[in-house]
């Protein structure tokens, strides 16, 4: 009799907590859904700045070109998979290279109406690289839960495709007392 | 854009954090964004702000060597609760939600776009460690992290596992800047300025009454003034000046009334804004040798604004203060550097940077912040890892 209870008390506080987990567990795929979308949107704004800054004639005429030619496949790009890692990470270096001849540039002709696209390069990378971040926190927070031995066992994640990180290089393109043409204290 | 703020400690108890969620939020609104704070507040009779709410009184309870502040009960939880509701904020701030607070207690019963920011920098707290399960069912809530300084963020990734953006800390620099010297400050003898609590032996205030009578016998007649809340065991000479706890206006003068400020502290610190704050009024510094204080010393040419001295060390830090109070030249140029360092941590800048958070924090969330149906902690279950 008491063992009968006992069994049928487990069972109500697995089922509760399994239902608690799988809950949990669409609210984290929710939220890898969304960071995935602000990602993938701040990449395509970068992609976009990317390409103003190659067209505005900050740069000389090679390495604009070459700005352009990798900023249009990451123009097109979708999904975040690894063949967007790529474009990204082809990007990123090129851009980093672009916004450094550009900050030269337009420091030895001191004009700052140069610099606007190149600051706007600037500040689109820094908000791609926190949407990064930002994803991959949700996609680790979710892998968390997934591995879990209740949620493995009893299929809790259903049909939900694992979520995956997305890496590339994307440190900051800013170099410190660079981005302003005339140094501050002198 | 409407903000919503938590602060974790009590409005009416001077702190770094609740200074930071006040400047934050004044810096909000001087930009046209309509913010909204929740704290606790241990005075029924103290005056607020239009924008502040109250979350109840804290109940001071001793952990881990300090005494912890927490605000939990269902009183709290209803207030939360109704801020939430009536708030309807675009994005919800709490700050230091790792420790048992109104923070906690805020995150537990919202959901949307929620940013936190993280203060704390300590490689071995035993509250993380402990808290780490429970802890991580609300902390997944959160889209945007920050951390306010590299040491800050290397505490999240050890005991939380993930990421965080670092903004460092904001200072009106313009308030320190264009303050006045106390009447009679900084004198002919020379003065050296101490800021914090007396009686907390990390911030180091026994290291500097040792090393002044090294620096007595080349000026006989220089002073120490010192502000800040705390007792002390000992009296001290006639020539250490003890003004007691003092407001910000006055801080911001105490800062202006010295030829040299003096950070002694010999750990535990995860930013060191009394050195920024230092360098806003355009005063020279001496601070111990710090992970944290050396970063915010740095200059962006790689140019240091201030000197260090090797940590508990009184001696070494009578040598530094001794070679700033004997060369004007030298201490003119720590104030120049010091200028050109403060100026990226002034708080428009840093704002910006906060907002920056908030507008990615949203894109990546869904829908906007509002108040759970229910609260989320795990019914009774087998707590498996």
């Amino acid at each position: 009799m008491w063992t009968a209870v006992a069994l049928a008390a487990a069972v109500v506080v697995l089922f509760l907590y399994a239902n608690w987990t799988a809950r949990r567990l669409d609210r984290l795929h929710s939220r890898v859904d969304a960071a995935a979308a602000a990602l993938h949107a701040q990449l395509l704004l970068r992609a976009e700045a990317a390409l103003t800054l190659a067209e505005s004639g900050a740069l000389e005429n090679a390495s604009a070109e070459r700005l352009r030619r990798v900023a249009e496949p990451a123009l097109a790009a979708h999904g975040l998979g690894h063949d967007r890692e790529i474009v990204e990470n082809t990007l990123s270096r090129c851009l980093a290279a672009a916004v450094d001849t550009a900050t030269d540039l337009s420091r030895q002709q001191r004009s700052r109406a140069a610099s606007a696209p190149v600051d706007a390069t600037v500040e689109a990378a820094a908000r791609a690289s926190m949407a990064r971040r930002f994803h991959n926190d949700a996609v680790r927070d979710a892998l968390v839960v997934r591995r879990r031995r209740i949620v493995r066992w009893l299929h809790l994640a259903g049909h939900a495709p694992q979520p995956s990180y997305f890496e590339i290089d994307d440190a900051p393109l800013e170099k410190p007392g660079v981005a302003t043409p005339a140094a501050p204290y002198d | 854009m409407r903000v919503g703020l938590v602060s974790p400690y009590p409005w009416d108890v001077p702190g770094g954090v609740v200074a930071h969620v006040r400047d934050l939020a004044e810096t909000l609104i001087g930009l046209g964004h309509d913010v909204s704070v929740i704290t606790p507040v241990d005075d029924e009779d103290v005056e607020l702000p239009s924008w502040v709410t109250r979350a109840g009184r804290s109940v001071p309870v001793p952990f881990n060597g300090s005494v912890s502040r927490l605000v939990f009960g269902p009183l709290s939880a209803t207030r939360v609760r109704r801020w939430l509701h009536d708030g309807e904020f675009d994005v919800l701030h709490v700050h230091s939600p790792e420790t048992l607070s109104l923070s906690l207690l805020a995150l537990m019963n919202a959901r949307g776009p929620i940013v936190a920011t993280f203060h704390a920098a300590n490689p071995r707290s035993r509250v993380l460690a402990l808290l780490q399960s429970p802890l991580q069912v609300q902390i997944e809530k959160i889209s945007g992290r920050i951390a306010v300084s590299p040491a800050a963020r290397k505490t999240i990734v050890e005991h939380l596992g993930g990421d965080a953006v670092v903004v460092p800390n904001g200072v009106h620099v313009n308030r320190y800047a264009d303050a006045e010297p106390l009447p009679g400050w900084p004198g002919d003898g020379g003065t050296i300025g101490f800021v914090g609590r007396i009686d907390e032996p990390r911030k180091g205030l026994a290291v500097l009454l040792e090393a002044m009578p090294y620096l007595w016998k080349t000026w006989p007649e220089l002073r120490l003034l010192v502000a800040g809340p705390g007792e002390l065991d000992e009296p001290v000479d006639e020539r250490v000046v003890l003004l007691g706890q003092v407001d910000e206006d006055v801080k911001a003068r105490v800062y202006r009334s010295i030829d040299v400020f003096v950070a002694p502290n010999i750990g535990g610190e995860s930013f060191g804004i009394i050195l920024l704050e230092a360098m806003a009024a355009a005063t020279p510094v001496v601070a111990s040798d710090l992970d944290a204080f050396r970063r915010v010393l740095e200059a962006p040419d790689g140019a240091r604004a201030g000197l260090v001295a090797t940590v508990g060390d009184a001696e070494s830090l009578a040598h530094a203060c001794g070679s700033l109070l004997s060369s004007p030249e030298r201490r003119a140029t720590l104030r120049r550097v010091g200028r050109s360092v403060v100026e990226r941590y002034d708080w428009s800048v840093v704002a910006r940077e906060v907002m920056r958070v908030y507008e990615t924090a949203i894109a990546a969330s869904v829908g906007r912040v509002m108040e759970e149906p229910e609260p989320v902690t795990p019914p009774i279950g087998p707590g498996e890892q």
